[in-house]
């Protein structure tokens, strides 16, 4: 493969790459969406109303 | 209610007080893996499941856990508004379950006397029958059922035990729902009471409209929380009309606020009348022998001392040979798919970017997974209440009461959801204060942080035998230090920026508990996933970005001229040379080869820009490559270390050719540019530990922080004030540290 054709491929992955974080980011910032993805279901991107904060955390018994 | 031919649709909402079984219930009823723990933490979820009993479709949601209905917070503004349909997510429920504790009645029907007023058809469920009997306490379920009102249902929710009866209790409470008629409860206020509630109501009627419950709530108000809520209606005559109200009912005896406890444990008085019997002596539970011990203010600091030195200590010892074998399969990888492609910029990207940077990352996960099973056993058997009950005393000496210490607690996770547990806080200061601190807990993307850098630098010394060693004692201290700079934060804002005073805060401690090998092991694949997941997403893209920043603008004839003259003199020593002199000659071009792999990673874009961060960083012990890799991270901590992968494994000549390096042995190795110094040492590892300890990389809790407090100037207040401490704390650490090693 040419130089020039790795150049394209690796170009088109870091775009990729870029175009995902800018979305993520942009999730996060407008509160649309998950945090930084440590968590199954981030709270982060949930409605300020439903977020249910529980005292309780619930002994089984 | 909605129905159709086939379906009738019912909404039942879960009230209860904390720690009475109610996520358990939730889950039994709805099938639906609720996270559970036996404590009274945080459970940070939208929680919504479905049910069909028979024609009979019920949505159920579960509530935040609250001892009252008296909105003081927002959480607890979230139940009411709920249960009064004012919540545009979802309806107002058809039918509530009031879910109580049996070993404690009298204070769990305070808040279902509240929610009686409120006139949504409810069953009472009487859970944790089992409890209640170990305490000796008998129960007159019939009269009870007599005396409230509403039907009863007795629970063990965690054995299955009246699951039958209770859904019973639900379709006939739908069907109740399906004639439309309501259950009428009398009010425990007096006449008079009630009266000025009627007045109040009719006033606000004029301009809006409010229900009674909330006119009523506003007139026991005393804090000011409603009537600086914004509700609709409310301005200042109407104040002033409720004040007038308050000092009418003061003057007959019922003033405002001790009005209400006193109406209402009258009525669980009465409702309780020979329902509850209880021995002379309660007898001392299990849990009452262990509690001596562990709350104890010595003997229990000295177990949660014990306990957290091995787990820090299990992090590092049992992780080893996994952490080994997970490396194992990147390096093959690394191997495999570098003898596959050409030299060029795929291949540097593949091997370099994606396999090196994501593998030094993933390393990690069996690291992550004891982390979370120690705190999802120690969780689920009760004893994290204990360790709150502990800290109450320190957190108090700092201007915080226990209840911040619960978010604090789930920051140890991550900071975002304890920050958003911080909503169970009245006082908006202490609130605020919470919020700016949890950044500061050790979350767990700091761990790979602290885990790199302890195994490559300190070295694996025994204290106390095999069972705490000197890695063990740094990666607590870690810990420790985000707490104790926690401590004195909260201390200085809460004496200038949020003076007040000390909140109390009280406390139950759940029963302790076998831990449950369901939870345990659902957390840890819940936190595996995630962590696996994130490593193939955000780690994935930012490696291959800093790839791009490294390997580019790769401009080989200005890069590779200053060593062409000297290449060329030792590939003709090679050809000619024979024994010692070829391995010298041949280890002369490796180096040569290293020294141009190092220029290509300083001609590039990031290595141009960490020349210009190089000044600033250089007084905390780092080179640019360090200051590149900490920069880089603001969207997530843990990328310093995919990031410091990367830029090893492109600085290295040759790695391309070897896959993936050891990224502890590459740190070690590492050289000032031009040099033979070498970069790091202890007080630089403890200098970049200390700083992720105390710094704010963390985009989204930010983002966090100024929506939960309405401004980004407090999140920008939190990245200044962490920002800076995390550079003064590395500086001192440098300086000093030089010193001695």
């Amino acid at each position: 493969m040419s130089s020039v054709w790795q150049n394209l491929i690796v170009f088109a992955v870091a775009l990729a790459a870029a175009g995902f974080l800018l979305r993520k980011g942009w999730l996060v910032f407008s509160g649309k969406g998950g945090g930084c993805g440590s968590c199954a279901k981030c709270p982060a991107g949930e409605s300020a109303e439903l977020v249910q904060i529980d005292l309780g955390g619930e002994s089984e018994g | 209610m909605s129905s159709s031919a086939e379906k009738k649709s019912i909404t039942v909402a879960l009230l209860g007080n904390p720690n009475t079984g109610k996520s358990t219930l939730f889950n039994k009823l709805a099938g639906v893996r609720q996270r559970v723990g036996n404590y009274p933490g945080v459970t940070v979820e939208k929680k919504v499941g479905r049910m069909s009993i028979d024609d009979t479709e019920f949505t159920m949601i579960d509530l935040p856990g609250t001892y009252s209905l008296a909105p003081r917070s927002p959480d607890e503004m979230v139940a009411v508004d709920v249960l009064l349909g004012r919540q545009t997510d979802v309806g107002q429920p058809d039918v509530v379950l009031a879910i109580v504790d049996a070993s404690n009645l009298e204070r769990n029907l305070y808040l279902v006397s509240q929610l009686l007023e409120l006139g949504l058809p409810t069953v009472l469920v009487v859970n944790m029958m089992d409890v209640a009997t170990q305490k000796g306490v008998e129960l007159d379920i019939a009269r009870l059922n007599k005396q409230v009102g509403v039907p009863c249902v007795t629970t063990q929710a965690n054995a299955d035990v009246g699951l039958v009866e209770l859904k019973a209790a639900m379709v006939q409470a739908a069907q109740l729902v399906a004639s439309g008629k309501g259950q009428e409860i009398e009010s425990p206020f007096a006449e008079a009471f009630q009266q000025e509630v009627e007045k109040l109501s009719n006033k606000i009627a004029k301009s809006a409209q409010m229900p009674r419950y909330l006119v009523e709530r506003l007139l026991l108000d005393t804090c000011g929380y409603l009537a600086e809520a914004g509700l609709e209606g409310v301005d200042s005559s109407f104040l002033a009309a409720v004040e007038e109200a308050r000092g009418r009912l003061a003057d007959q005896g019922m003033a405002v606020p001790a009005v209400e406890a006193t109406a209402r444990y009258s009525w669980v008085g009465e409702v309780l009348g020979g329902v509850v019997t209880r021995p002379k002596t309660p007898p001392k539970t299990i849990t009452d022998k262990i509690d001596k011990v562990l709350t104890h203010w010595f003997f229990g600091s000295v177990v949660f001392l014990v306990i957290m030195a091995f787990m820090f200590q299990a992090i590092f010892t049992w992780s080893g040979p996994l952490m080994d074998g997970v490396d194992g399969v990147f390096g093959a990888l690394g191997d495999v798919v570098g003898a596959q492609l050409a030299a060029g910029p795929v291949k540097s990207l593949v091997v370099d970017g994606i396999i090196g940077g994501v593998g030094g990352v993933i390393i990690f996960l069996p690291q992550i997974l004891i982390l979370f099973l120690f705190i999802a056993i120690l969780e689920d058997c009760g004893y994290m209440a204990r360790a709150a009950y502990l800290m109450d005393r320190v957190m108090s000496k700092v201007g915080l009461s226990g209840k911040s210490f619960i978010p604090l607690l789930s920051s140890f996770a991550c900071a975002i959801p304890g920050i958003m547990a911080a909503r169970v806080i009245e006082d908006r200061r202490d609130r605020l204060t919470t919020i700016l601190v949890a950044p500061l807990m050790s979350c767990s993307a700091r761990l790979p942080v602290y885990a790199i850098l302890i195994s490559a630098f300190i070295p694996d010394t025994p204290i106390l035998g095999k069972w705490f060693g000197l890695r063990a004692l740094t990666m607590f201290s870690m810990y420790i230090l985000g707490m104790v700079v926690a401590a004195l934060v909260a201390l200085v804002l809460k004496r200038t920026l949020l003076k007040g005073a000390t909140p109390p805060f009280v406390m139950e401690l759940p029963s302790y508990k076998m831990p449950s090998l369901r939870t345990v092991f659902f957390r840890l694949t819940e936190r595996g996933w995630s962590f696996v997941k994130r490593a193939g997403t955000v780690i994935l893209a930012v490696s291959v970005l800093i790839w791009a920043a490294l390997y580019y603008p790769h401009n080989t004839e200005v890069v590779e001229a200053p060593f062409q003259a000297r290449l060329a003199a030792v590939d003709a020593d090679i050809a000619k040379l024979q024994g010692d002199e070829l391995v010298a000659a041949e280890e002369l071009k490796a180096a040569i080869d290293n020294e141009i792999a190092g220029a290509y990673l300083e001609q590039s874009f990031m290595g141009r820009a960490g020349k210009i961060v190089e000044p600033v960083v250089k007084p905390l012990g780092w080179d640019w490559r360090i200051g590149c890799a900490a920069i880089a991270s603001f969207p997530a901590r843990e990328v310093i270390v995919a990031t410091l992968s990367v830029i090893y494994n492109m600085g290295e000549e040759g790695a391309e050719e070897e896959g993936i390096e050891d990224l502890e042995q590459e740190l070690r190795d590492a050289t000032w540019s031009g040099t033979d110094e070498k970069v790091y040492n202890i007080p630089v590892a403890l200098s970049i530990m200390v700083f992720f300890a105390l710094c704010a990389q963390c985009m989204p809790t930010l983002v966090v922080i100024r929506r939960e407090c309405g401004s980004w100037n407090w999140a920008l207040f939190a990245f200044v004030y962490m920002t800076t401490l995390a550079y003064i704390g590395a500086f001192l650490t440098y300086q000093i540290g030089i010193r001695f090693f």
